[in-house]
């Protein structure tokens, strides 16, 4: 049970990172917390169906259930895409506003509209 | 047919958008465009042929990888796909034919915009959960990067703020997803179906999973409290662009949002969705309302119909369920048309501000005239689309009064709102007309007339291409005068789609009934255009359009959306 509250703890860490950190890196790392947060919960919870690693050389003593961990390989995936498209975003918004902290660069861009 | 041939719905797009970065390689040979009219144009009269057995009943699946099972990769196509498809393809076409006018888009554009086709595509096909969270996430990512590819300064900033909001709201999606996977050992909808009829289907977790999975969708289908992002990302982006996202886009989710509730079957599904469609029909239409930039106020107009397609499909009945796709279809058809001649009048005047632009009508009839056509749509005057749909959908609502009411409330708003827009066709630019303006803006419109002549050029100075901006304008209106006049016809071809059976009884919207209803909506429409715009209205306006929440407050007020939903769920009497 202790896993699952750990697992709960980081989760809340990124949501708490996402809202209240005013860099904007810093809430990417958030947002890849949260990510990873969800990725750990899955394949621990989907380790628990077993003991062996899924190799089906010799079906022996049972093996662990493979697909949430191939469903989390792409989960990966799709959040290094996410990830990446988001810090080159910031890039852009370093460039044109100066400054990475969100309150200073929505008041520039209020004062701009 | 060959039932492994649809995939190639997801596949001919993506094969396309290669041949669109071969331009990249060899600039000097133009490829990019015809293969984009390839693409689209070989995958329409692929789903004509498709069209006869959709609509005997058939249903077609496909199991992807040899990987069958509970866990394979299945695309499946049935009536509700085919209409789905032939929206997103056609609305897709005549956005890219209106970017072909403008020379800024290069080849990258294009293969952004295929690749978000071919992800759409998979999203209306996907058969089972995992196979639509990663289409879910190509239509993001292309998304993102399509909005962003303004190159403004504000629309990288909405771009970022979508990211972050739809990225928060895909997380929740795939705990939603672990949850079934846990308790059903399926990733499939079927097997979802016989989870849910099941008796282990009602245990404790099972209305939070759905309550996941339908949050999750919901951010990006911009439902409230879940729209936040939506009226910055569609209003910033590119104009073809955001006529891509607010035709198609949200719809596409939609689909999604409407196979699992089916697929659930459960009863407080669909009254959330009845209420939540409400509510946000009712929100959206005030904000509207508010708004003085043309685009922002489009844009709120997509949370605003959307409520009418969301409260229609969760109202239930026969008819208002086949008034929700007809809906979709229409809001496609005349939202595109809408956001890509308002796109136009931005290009024409360089201007954003509805309070600048004035008298356009004189100077440029036909884009007068298409967008007469948009805004008779959507405001549902006979006899264009909009008119037969909503009647449709109000009609099978007649059992929920307060929603009833509320989504007639919504159509005074939104010819209320419509009105206001299409002041910048017919009212002239005189000093008596702007006496109950603010002497700021007075000053503002001084100077604009001043700059008129050099503006007014602005077709010339961007080597516009007047003949494919014009072409999908005018046929979009074509298709929105078709789709109402024929709106009885198509209604019952919808109806035999979903439901595989003709509808029971005729529906007919061209009644003496209706039209005087439509009577009263117009005058009450009109009268409230002159409340907002007198000037304590204008003063309320400025005031509710300083309320703009920021990134933090919109991630807070997302969260404790998905909180309160959960609460609701959890709270909630068990049958």
């Amino acid at each position: 049970m202790i896993r699952i509250y750990l697992i709960l703890i980081l989760f809340l860490l990124g949501v708490f990172g996402i809202v209240l950190c005013r860099n904007l890196i810093k809430k990417v790392i958030a947002l890849n917390i949260i990510n990873s947060a969800l990725i750990i919960l899955f394949i621990y919870l989907g380790s628990l169906s077993g003991k062996d690693a899924p190799i089906l050389l010799d079906q022996t003593g049972i093996i662990v259930d493979p697909v949430p961990q191939a469903l989390m390989l792409t989960a990966i995936v799709v959040g290094i895409c996410v990830t990446a498209l988001a810090l080159s975003l910031v890039y852009k918004l370093y460039k044109a506003y100066g400054t990475l902290d969100i309150q200073e660069i929505e008041k520039k861009a209020r004062e701009h509209a | 047919m060959p039932e492994g041939s649809i995939v190639l719905f997801v596949i001919v797009p993506l094969a396309g958008s290669f041949f669109t970065l071969l331009e990249k390689i060899w600039p000097d040979r133009r490829i990019t465009k015809p293969a984009v009219v390839l693409v689209f144009f070989s995958c329409l009269l692929f789903l004509l042929f498709y069209a006869k057995p959709i609509f005997q009943g058939e249903e077609y699946r496909i199991v992807l990888g040899n990987w069958g099972g509970p866990i394979g990769i299945i695309q499946a196509m049935d009536g509700l796909a085919w209409v789905g498809l032939l929206f997103v393809y056609v609305v897709t076409f005549f956005a890219l034919i209106f970017a072909f006018s403008d020379k800024t888009y290069d080849s990258s554009f294009y293969f952004f915009s295929l690749i978000l086709t071919s992800g759409m595509a998979g999203v209306i096909l996907a058969a089972d959960l995992f196979n639509l969270f990663v289409c879910l996430e190509i239509v993001g990512i292309s998304a993102y990067i399509l909005i962003a590819y303004a190159k403004k300064e504000r629309a990288i900033l909405a771009s970022f703020k979508y990211l972050l909001l739809s990225s928060l709201g895909i997380s929740v999606f795939l705990l939603g997803i672990f949850g079934i996977y846990r308790n059903t050992g399926s990733l499939l909808f079927s097997g979802m179906a016989e989870y849910f009829s099941s008796p282990a289907g009602s245990a404790r977790e099972t209305p939070m999973i759905l309550a996941a999975l339908i949050a999750g969708l919901g951010v990006r289908t911009a439902f409230i409290p879940f729209h936040t992002w939506l009226p910055e990302a569609h209003s910033q982006a590119p104009h073809p662009v955001s006529a891509l996202l607010s035709g198609v886009v949200i719809k596409v989710t939609f689909i999604a949002v409407w196979r699992l509730a089916v697929t659930s079957g459960s009863m407080e599904v669909r009254v959330f969705l009845l209420w939540s469609g409400t509510i946000t029909a009712l929100v959206g239409v005030f904000w509207a309302l508010m708004q003085k930039e043309i685009k922002v106020l489009l844009a709120w107009h997509s949370v605003s119909q959307m409520g009418y397609i969301i409260a229609g499909f969760g109202a239930g009945t026969l008819l208002s369920i086949s008034g929700s796709l007809f809906h979709m279809l229409n809001h496609a058809l005349f939202k595109s048309l809408l956001f890509l001649s308002l796109g136009m009048v931005i290009i024409l005047t360089g201007e954003y501000s509805l309070k600048r632009i004035r008298g356009l009508g004189r100077k440029h009839p036909l884009l007068a005239l298409v967008f007469a056509f948009g805004a008779l749509s959507i405001a549902g005057i006979p006899p264009l689309n909009g008119f037969v749909s909503k009647k449709l959908i109000m009609v099978g609502l007649k059992e929920h009064p307060v929603a009833y009411w509320s989504l007639w409330i919504t159509s005074i708003g939104t010819l209320a709102s419509f009105t206001k827009l299409s002041a910048l066709f017919w009212k002239k630019q005189e000093k008596m007309s702007l006496s109950h303006l603010a002497p700021l803006e007075e000053a503002d419109l001084q100077e604009n007339s001043a700059e008129e002549v050099s503006q007014n050029s602005g077709m010339e100075k961007t080597g516009l291409n007047r003949v494919a901006a014009f072409f999908p304008l005018v046929v979009l209106s074509i298709f929105c005068l078709i789709t109402g006049v024929f709106g009885r016809q198509i209604f019952e071809m919808i109806h035999v789609l979903i439901f595989r059976q003709s509808p029971s009884r005729v529906f007919n919207p061209w009644t003496m009934e209706n039209l005087w209803e439509t009577i009263i909506v117009v005058f009450l429409g009109v009268f409230s255009y002159f409340l907002v715009t007198s000037r304590r209205g204008e003063v309320f306006q400025g005031k509710i359009r300083s309320l703009r929440l920021s990134l933090d407050w919109t991630l807070l007020f997302l969260l404790a959306g998905f909180i309160f939903l959960g609460l609701t769920v959890f709270l909630l009497p068990r049958s």
